[in-house]
């Protein structure tokens, strides 16, 4: 007997309609709630825009735990995830990154916000000082010029 | 989910948004560096600081991710050099002229009276004979001198300092028994990161113990042993305190096991209480299997001719791993021959040893002093800040 897919429309916050299977959602603990609580076909979404609710959808798309026949779970294996993974934050500018994290937070999609705050990770480790991670994550610092001096010298081998 | 997590994000022309995370992002994100990068960005911003240096939860995610890291294969040591001043060095290789990171003991005393004690990625350097305690955290290579206990009333007393750290509160303490004199003793307690100074706590009992260096504390209670003048001449108890609670207590051992002719250590031996004695003609390991009943076993060392006389002199069992292994180190290295640690598993009944790369014989080097060793084989990055 072949198992009908439930579909589940999700509407960003600016109208933008997103169909997917029952089990992409599953992924995002706060629409599984949702979607448990509350069956309706559609699901709209005001925290997350179309732009950022496509790339939730296209990442849950390719991490949700796939049903076989004979009930066996499955999903890609670990070393294509992280491939595909890589990629999918490769290209993708701060902002994007930034928007993601508040929606993998608003969504709880903690493997998401894993691999975006990693990516925010990866971008402070490449800044050469502090003053360039201020720069880059738009930090003011609240540090008088004695008191930075202080903590700079405490630090000093840390930056060899 | 992480709570109220709000963010603004104004953008510039160029569309490059300035980031407003709240604080549990950034906390979740600085989670994912390296500790020596995060020693770094504690210049960032006093936030940051604040998060790397003092927030427990994330202090405590640092060290359980350390934790979760495979054992090293071999140990970090701490050299303790005492010419031309004392200073000590942390690594995992010897030098016998450091150059790259020596620590100063800020007020050494005028003799090698020297102790190290290390808990879970702090190290506490005491002397029996200044009263001076030094904190040294070898992730941030931050030295914190202990102030002085303001009790004493005059300096020629003896004291013993004992270190350790309670995983229920989450508190490292210091310990420090001051000999007064044949008939008293005061007590004082340093809680790391809550105050500034010693408090005074109630003692064991109306008699005076005199507590030996060595300790060691298993799961928030430090286990030490003391003489005391007893009838029949002096003898040897074995006293725990528990950090949580600041009480004392006498520990119940087999009749024999201490004594204050022969040499013996407390060890950490699995999570459980062990003592390794020498004596004239054999070494073992007695082993409190239960805390709670206090119940002992005895486990004598195979060593086929007693390895003090294969290790040379200035070598003794000073600890075990986390693997079980039990190990000597050299308490006294003056760079004539090669230095090692060496290890007895008492399972297998095996021994090896482990050259410690650096200390190599070296003839043409007179030995104007020696070097103390002590090993870390359960050591973890902690970017506490004090």
């Amino acid at each position: 007997m072949e198992n009908e897919k439930k579909m589940i429309t999700l509407k960003s916050s600016d109208d933008v309609t997103f169909e997917v299977e029952e089990a992409v959602v599953l992924e995002s603990q706060f629409l599984s709630h949702l979607v448990q609580d509350c069956p309706a076909p559609e699901h709209k979404i005001k925290e997350v825009t179309g732009k950022i609710l496509s790339k939730v959808v296209e990442y849950c798309e390719k991490h949700v735990v796939v049903v076989v026949d004979g009930g066996d779970s499955s999903s890609s294996s670990g070393d294509d995830l992280k491939k595909w993974d890589d990629k999918f934050i490769k290209e993708m500018d701060l902002s994007t990154v930034y928007d993601l994290i508040a929606a993998a937070n608003y969504l709880n999609i903690q493997a998401l916000l894993d691999l975006m705050c990693q990516r925010v990770a990866d971008v402070i480790t490449a800044c050469k000082d502090h003053k360039e991670i201020r720069e880059t994550l738009g930090i003011v610092s609240d540090y008088t010029a004695e008191e930075e001096a202080e903590v700079l010298k405490e630090n000093e081998w840390a930056f060899d | 989910m992480l709570s109220c997590c709000k963010k603004t994000v104004t953008r510039d022309e160029e569309g490059r948004g300035d980031l407003c995370l709240c604080l549990d992002i950034i906390v979740e994100i600085l989670k994912k560096l390296p500790a020596k990068s995060l020693v770094r960005f504690r210049s960032v911003s006093k936030q940051w600081s604040t998060i790397i240096g003092s927030r427990r939860d994330f202090i405590e995610s640092i060290v359980a991710r350390s934790l979760r890291q495979p054992p090293l294969e071999l140990p970090i040591f701490i050299f303790h050099h005492c010419v031309p001043e004392a200073f000590f060095t942390v690594s995992p290789v010897f030098s016998p002229t450091p150059t790259d990171h020596v620590v100063t003991i800020p007020r050494p005393s005028p003799r090698n009276s020297f102790h190290y004690q290390y808990s879970r990625g702090l190290i506490c350097c005491s002397s029996s004979e200044s009263h001076l305690v030094t904190i040294y955290n070898p992730t941030t290579r931050q030295l914190f001198p202990l102030p002085e206990i303001q009790a004493l009333a005059t300096r020629s007393e003896l004291s013993s300092c004992f270190f350790g750290y309670d995983p229920i509160t989450n508190q490292y303490k210091v310990l420090s028994i001051v000999v007064v004199n044949d008939d008293e003793q005061s007590y004082h307690v340093f809680t790391l990161g809550c105050q500034q100074s010693w408090r005074k706590v109630k003692g064991i009992d109306e008699e005076s113990y005199f507590p030996n260096d060595y300790s060691v504390c298993i799961d928030g209670t430090i286990y030490y042993h003391a003489n005391y003048n007893a009838k029949r001449g002096v003898e040897t108890m074995l006293l725990s305190f528990d950090i949580r609670s600041e009480r004392f207590d006498r520990v119940l051992f087999p009749q024999g096991l201490l004594t204050p002719m022969f040499n013996q250590r407390l060890v950490n031996y699995l999570g459980k209480l062990g003592c390794i004695i020498c004596n004239h003609s054999n070494t073992s390991i007695w082993i409190m299997n239960d805390a709670k009943k206090q119940e002992w076993s005895r486990t004598i060392l195979c060593l086929p001719n007693y390895p003090v006389m294969m290790l040379g002199a200035g070598v003794a069992f000073s600890g075990a791993t986390p693997a079980g292994e039990i190990y000597a180190t050299q308490c006294r290295y003056v760079f004539e021959k090669s230095l090692y640690v060496y290890y007895y598993d008492m399972n297998q009944n095996s021994f090896r040893r482990v050259h410690i790369q650096g200390g190599v014989r070296n003839k043409t080097k007179k030995p104007r002093y020696w070097v103390q060793v002590f090993a870390i084989h359960d050591h973890v990055e902690n970017t506490m800040w004090l």
